[in-house]
C-alpha cells in the first residue's frame, strides 16, 4: 500500500498555531542566552559515524539514523549538538573560553513511542573548569527555564563523581561496573540486593550500594551522602554540590533546585556535575545537561566544558500545561478588494506593513466577508478598497 | 504534604495487598477495597487518588507520569519494559515464570522449539540467552492448550500452585525466574513530588522490613 499519505513513525508536522508558539519560546532561550554573552552558531545535520563511533562520545550506533556515502563512509544524522561543537572547538578554533548556544532538530533512532526528530535549544561553555562555571551554566538553566514562563519545575542535581569513587572502591569486573550502573541510575534496589551478593561485597559495601537509591532531595542530602563517602573522588563530588548549592541558594534559586547522588549520567561522557530539568506535567526530563571534561580528549585537545540542552518539544508541553503557551496574537488589520482595485489594495497593504501593521490581505472577495473575517478573528481594523481610496469597514 | 499523589493499581489480589500495605503506612485507603465500578477513587484524607487499570497497563500509566507510583507484577516488567523507578520488591504475589510440557519433554533435543506464551519478549530472551534457536507462538489465554492440541512444544507462563499444569497432564520443566509484587515511581515525580513520596517510600521500606521481620 503507498505511504505517501503517512508520516514515519516519530516526526511530526508542526501547524501555524503550534509553529509560533515553539518558535516564540525558542526565541525567547536564545535571546536570554544572547543577553548571557552566549553566541549561537549552527552545525549540519549530517556528521560522519566515526564522530560518534569511539572516545568518549561514543553513542550506541543502533541509535542513530545511518546514511551510506559514495565512497562507503558511514554518516549520521546527528543525536546530539554536543559532540559537533567540541569538534568545532577542537578543529577549526584557538585555545580559550568560548559561550556558545544553539537551536536545532536533533535525530534518534527509537523503535518506542518516543520522538526520532526532535529539537533542543542548548548553551555550551567550554574551556572552562571550576566550580564558578558550573554554578554560572546552572543558574542559566534555570534563567533560561524561567524566561520561557515555566515557573514550577524543579532543576535535579548529581555529580557522577559520587558513582565513580562508589565503583573505585569495589572490586568488579567492568560487565558488573555496567550492570551496576544500570541498577543505580533506575533506583532498582531489588536488583541492587541481588547484585550485592551475587558479587560477594561485604556488609559494609552492600550497605553502600543499597543507600545509593534513597539519597535524593534537598540539601540535607549532603550530611547523608557524606557517611558512605569512603574515597576523595566521592568527597570532592559531594563537596562541589555543597558549594554549588551555597551560590544556587545565595541567587534565591533553592527552590527550584534538588540532589540525586544516584545520578550516572545518560551521556557516557559526563565527568562532573548532571542535572536535569523536571516538571511535573511532564513524565520526563525537559532539560538535561552536565559538565564534560574529556570529551575532547579524542581530538588531542583538552578542553573542559560544561553545557545543557533544552527539549524543546518537552518543554512546550510543559507550558501547554501550565497555560503559559505563547499564542499569536489576532492581526492587526483585514483587508479585501474588488476586482478592479487589486492595485489600490496591494499598494495600500504595503504602506500598513511599512507603518509596522500586521495585514491579513484577503485580496479579491465581498465586502462582508471581510468584515465577518474581522468580527471572527477579533481583529482590530477592517477596510475595503472598490475605488481609489481604501473604505474603513470595521 | 500539599500535591495529590496518585497510584495506579490492578483491581484484585494486587490491589487488596497494596492497600493493606498502605494502611500500615498511615494511609486510610480501606474504601478502595470497597466493591464499586467506579476507575477513579480518593484515600480519606483526599490525598492520595487511586485509578484501577489492567495489570500489564499499570507501567504504562506510570511511565508516562499520569500516575506517580504503582504496583505491578515483574513479569508485566520484564516483558514490556518501562523506564520507572523499580524502588522496592513488595515481597506479595509470589511466583514464577517457568517453561512447561509434557513430563519427560527434552527441552534440548529440539531445534525450532515451538514455544506457546503471552511472554513473547520474556520467552525470546530467554532462549536467546540460552543459545537456543525458538518459534514463539504468541497467545493471550489458556496457554496450557499450547502443547494440548499440539500447537506449541512447550508453553512459559507464570505458575503459582502448579495445578492448572497438573489437571492438563503438564509439569515445570523448567524455572525461568521468581516474580513478585514491585514497587514503580515515575522518574519526574520522584523529583517533583519528592516531599510527598520520598518519606511514603522510606514507610514501605520500613514496612517490608517489619514483615520479613
Amino acid at each position: 500500500m503507498t505511504k505517501k499519505f503517512r508520516q514515519p513513525q516519530g516526526v511530526s508536522d508542526v501547524l501555524t498555531r503550534q509553529c509560533y508558539s515553539k518558535n516564540k519560546m525558542e526565541g525567547q532561550i536564545l535571546d536570554c542566552f544572547a543577553r548571557y554573552g552566549y553566541n549561537q552558531i549552527d552545525t549540519p545535520v549530517l556528521e560522519y559515524g566515526d564522530l560518534y563511533s569511539a572516545g568518549a562520545g561514543k553513542v550506541n550506533m543502533n541509535k542513530l539514523f545511518k546514511l551510506t556515502d559514495y565512497d562507503g563512509s558511514l554518516l549520521v544524522l546527528r543525536p546530539d549538538m554536543t559532540m559537533p561543537i567540541s569538534r568545532i572547538v577542537s578543529t577549526k578554533i584557538p585555545e580559550g573560553k568560548y559561550k556558545f548556544c544553539y537551536r536545532g532538530k536533533m535525530f534518534r533512532f527509537s523503535q518506542g513511542e518516543g520522538m526520532r526528530e526532535f529539537t533542543q535549544v542548548g548553551i555550551e561553555l567550554m574551556g572552562a573548569k571550576g566550580i564558578c562555571y558550573d554554578a554560572e551554566v546552572v543558574s542559566l538553566a534555570i534563567e533560561a527555564l524561567l524566561e520561557s514562563g515555566l515557573d514550577d519545575f524543579i532543576l535535579d542535581i548529581g555529580h557522577v563523581g559520587f558513582f565513580k569513587g562508589l565503583l573505585a572502591s569495589l572490586r568488579l569486573s567492568d560487565e558488573e561496573r555496567k550492570e551496576l550502573a544500570v541498577l543505580v541510575e533506575s533506583k532498582n534496589s531489588i536488583g541492587e540486593q541481588l547484585f550485592a551478593k551475587k558479587t560477594g561485597l561485604s556488609h559494609e559495601e552492600q550497605e553502600r550500594i543499597l543507600k545509593m537509591p534513597m539519597l535524593f532531595g534537598g540539601e540535607e542530602v549532603f550530611e547523608e551522602a557524606k557517611k558512605y563517602c569512603v574515597n576523595d573522588e566521592m568527597t570532592e563530588a559531594v563537596d562541589t554540590l555543597e558549594k554549588l548549592n551555597k551560590i544556587l541558594k545565595a541567587q534565591g534559586y533553592d527552590k527550584y533546585v534538588s540532589y540525586d547522588l544516584s545520578l550516572v549520567g545518560e551521556m557516557s561522557y559526563y565527568s562532573g556535575i548532571v542535572f536535569k530539568g523536571m516538571c511535573e506535567h511532564v513524565g520526563s526530563s525537559i532539560l538535561s545537561g552536565g559538565r564534560y571534561d574529556h570529551l575532547c580528549d579524542s581530538f588531542d585537545r583538552d578542553i573542559p566544558s560544561v553545557g545543557f540542552a533544552i527539549g524543546s518539544d518537552m518543554l512546550l508541553t510543559a507550558l501547554a500545561a501550565a497555560g503559559k503557551l505563547p499564542v499569536r496574537e489576532s492581526r492587526d488589520v483585514a483587508v479585501g478588494c474588488s476586482e478592479d482595485a487589486i492595485a489600490v489594495a496591494l499598494s495600500f497593504v504595503r504602506e500598513l506593513t511599512n507603518e509596522g501593521k500586521c495585514v491579513v490581505n484577503m485580496n479579491v472577495c465581498s465586502e462582508s466577508e471581510v468584515a465577518e473575517y474581522a468580527k471572527n478573528n477579533n481583529t482590530k481594523q477592517a477596510y475595503y478598497v472598490d475605488g481609489d481610496k481604501p473604505r474603513r469597514i470595521v | 504534604m500539599d500535591k495529590t499523589v496518585t497510584f495506579a493499581l490492578a483491581k484484585g489480589r494486587l490491589a487488596e495487598k497494596s492497600a493493606e500495605l498502605l494502611q500500615k503506612c498511615g494511609i486510610d485507603c480501606a474504601n478502595i477495597l470497597e466493591p464499586t465500578r467506579k476507575l477513579v477513587l480518593t484515600d480519606m484524607s483526599g490525598r492520595y487518588k487511586f485509578i484501577f487499570v489492567k495489570p500489564s497497563d499499570v507501567p504504562v500509566y506510570v511511565e508516562r507520569g499520569v500516575a506517580d507510583i504503582g504496583v505491578v507484577g515483574k513479569d508485566t516488567l520484564m516483558e514490556d519494559g518501562a523506564d520507572v523507578y523499580e524502588i522496592a520488591d513488595l515481597g506479595f504475589a509470589k511466583c514464577k515464570l517457568a517453561v512447561a510440557g509434557y513430563p519427560g519433554f527434552d527441552l534440548g533435543d529440539k531445534t525450532g522449539l515451538k514455544v506457546a506464551t503471552k511472554y513473547g519478549n520474556i520467552a525470546r530472551n530467554y532462549f536467546e540467552s540460552k543459545g537456543q534457536n525458538v518459534e514463539i507462538i504468541t497467545l493471550h489465554g489458556s496457554i496450557e492448550l499450547g502443547p494440548i492440541v499440539g500447537l506449541s512444544d512447550v508453553i512459559l507462563d507464570i505458575v503459582e500452585s502448579g495445578k492448572t499444569l497438573k489437571e492438563n497432564g503438564l509439569c515445570v520443566l523448567e524455572d525461568v525466574c521468581d516474580v513478585s509484587a514491585r514497587l514503580i515511581v515515575n522518574k519526574v515525580s520522584l523529583k517533583t513530588k519528592a516531599q510527598d513520596i520520598k518519606p511514603l517510600v522510606e514507610k514501605i521500606f520500613a514496612a517490608l522490613e517489619e514483615n520479613r521481620g
